[in-house]
């Protein structure tokens, strides 16, 4: 028995694994009844802030990929635990922020459930560390292509091959979603006001999809 | 497309790798360098490198001993005209370049291929003073270091390189095992372009100078990201200055555009000579 329930949508990068597993779930738009809940939806600031105010008396573990997650957290004091599970990693692992022990426990548990190793650090600041990183070179590959250097195949290899990336820049965005690659890298700029994080036009597109 | 023989200019760590791949590839190679003491020094060092790989049993003695006979040391009096391709890896400034191309073309027959293996000019500069036939056979070859090992080669089309004469060498390189990319002349190219923010974007969430959050930022981009090196601690591998430096060159090239813009971190620890494991301190301390 866990004392957790987890809450997501469908396009969460973790939602077939999870299926797959035969680990309990709910889908966006259902009420947990358990007092934790890993929320897991991959939802704009206004629909996270609704579902959060929805679940005032719980204690919330939310995935903030895409997030401001440093503000958010402050105005929301329930949410205990923070993850950034929408940006799958080539190895399996997956970066959280904790504000108490038990919150760690719980995390730690749905991460061994999910086979993902648990990397902790102090804060998830604006979307944590490797998605705003990955982001970013996402991004570039993604204007570079756009200003015809080079194909999204040989900007992939050129990375892997030449800097010995884990895979290349589009590879990896297939897998991560341009969605969430765009939501993080708006929310940057909205959060900062700095103009580095622009969108590529294509990226954009593609994210509309 | 038939090379037998090579001019690799400059003897640094990039001119050396080249003339060793090379060597390596059975092809015969001069190496040229202004100083041309450094260029026996060089030398040395891939004689040395040889024998240690046949040590390892990479190479047999045999081998070694055909790749040794294929380097040579030249200067610019006892270069060999008869060249197929010269690489130029010489020091990293437009003018030098040019002029020491503009010298090769004197001396080098019509036929030979001039290839570039900067890492920021365009081809277009590079060979804007050359005759129109030297143009059309001029492009960018950019290997990575260690070029012996490395596979990639960024083939690099200038405004007047024929598209047949890089796919010529793209299918070249394949044959002798290296990966080849086509690009085209643009700040950066691929490589150094969309890795600059590996770097830019882990500068911005460290933000300040913080052992630990470098550290934290490294481990992530390692155990989550799955990079054999996290930034901080590749910067200090391949020295601040010379990232620094790489940053703002893409940086201007692209008219100061805010996603390449250096942080100010950087120019902190250049101008503290905290320039990383050369100087015994960088982002980390290495005593």
């Amino acid at each position: 028995m866990t004392n957790y329930q987890i809450l997501i949508t469908k396009d969460h990068p973790l939602y077939a694994k999870i299926v797959e597993r035969g680990i309990n779930y709910l889908n966006y738009g259902k009420f947990p009844s358990a007092p934790n809940v890993i929320e897991l939806c991959l939802l704009d600031k206004v629909k996270k802030r609704q579902l959060w105010e929805s679940l005032k008396d719980k204690c919330i573990l939310a995935d903030l990929s895409c997030h401001n997650g440093d503000a958010l957290i402050e105005e929301f004091p329930q949410v205990q635990g923070a993850l950034a599970s929408a940006f799958p990693s080539p190895k399996q692992a997956c970066e959280y922020w904790s504000k108490t022990a038990a919150a760690t426990e719980l995390l730690l548990q749905f991460f061994k459930k999910c086979d993902i190793v648990g990397v902790a650090v102090d804060s998830p600041g604006i979307g944590f560390i490797y998605p705003r990183i990955i982001s970013m070179i996402i991004n570039e590959a993604y204007f570079a292509r756009e200003d015809q250097v080079a194909t999204a195949q040989a900007i992939d290899q050129a990375m892997r091959y030449g800097v010995h990336y884990p895979a290349g820049p589009f590879a990896l965005a297939q897998k991560i979603g341009s969605k969430s690659i765009v939501a993080l890298l708006d929310e940057l700029a909205a959060s900062t006001g700095d103009l580095r994080y622009q969108v590529c036009q294509q990226l954009r597109e593609e994210s509309l999809c | 497309m038939n090379i037998h023989k090579v001019l690799v200019a400059g003897a640094g760590t990039m001119g050396q790798g080249i003339a060793q791949w090379f060597a390596q590839q059975e092809i015969a190679v001069e190496l040229l360098d202004v100083d041309e003491t450094f260029a026996h020094s060089a030398s040395a060092k891939i004689y040395a490198s040889w024998d240690r790989l046949q040590e390892r049993g990479k190479f047999s003695q045999q081998q070694v001993a055909s790749f040794k006979t294929r380097l040579k040391v030249v200067n610019s009096n006892t270069v060999c005209p008869e060249q197929d391709l010269l690489i130029e890896a010489i020091v990293e400034n437009l003018a030098v370049k040019k002029k020491f191309f503009r010298t090769m073309q004197e001396k080098l027959v019509t036929s030979c291929i001039f290839a570039s293996n900067t890492s920021s000019f365009p081809m277009t500069d590079l060979c804007g003073d050359l005759p129109a036939v030297r143009r059309a056979k001029f492009l960018g070859l950019h290997f990575f270091n260690p070029a012996t090992i490395m596979k990639l080669v960024e083939v690099i089309s200038g405004q007047w390189t024929p598209h047949q004469l890089a796919q010529d060498f793209i299918a070249w390189f394949t044959e002798q095992k290296k990966i080849p990319v086509l690009c085209k002349e643009s700040p950066g190219f691929i490589v150094n372009r969309v890795a600059r923010n590996f770097y830019g974007e882990a500068l911005q969430i460290a933000h300040a100078e913080d052992r630990e959050k470098f550290a934290q930022i490294d481990r992530v981009m390692e155990e989550v990201g799955g990079f054999p090196m996290g930034p901080f601690r590749l910067m200090d591998l391949i020295g601040i200055d010379v990232n620094y430096q790489v940053t703002q060159s893409v940086w201007h090239a692209f008219n100061d555009a805010p996603r390449f813009a250096p942080h100010p971190l950087q120019k902190t620890m250049v101008a503290s000579a905290q320039l990383g494991k050369k100087t015994g301190v960088g982002f980390y301390r290495y005593d």
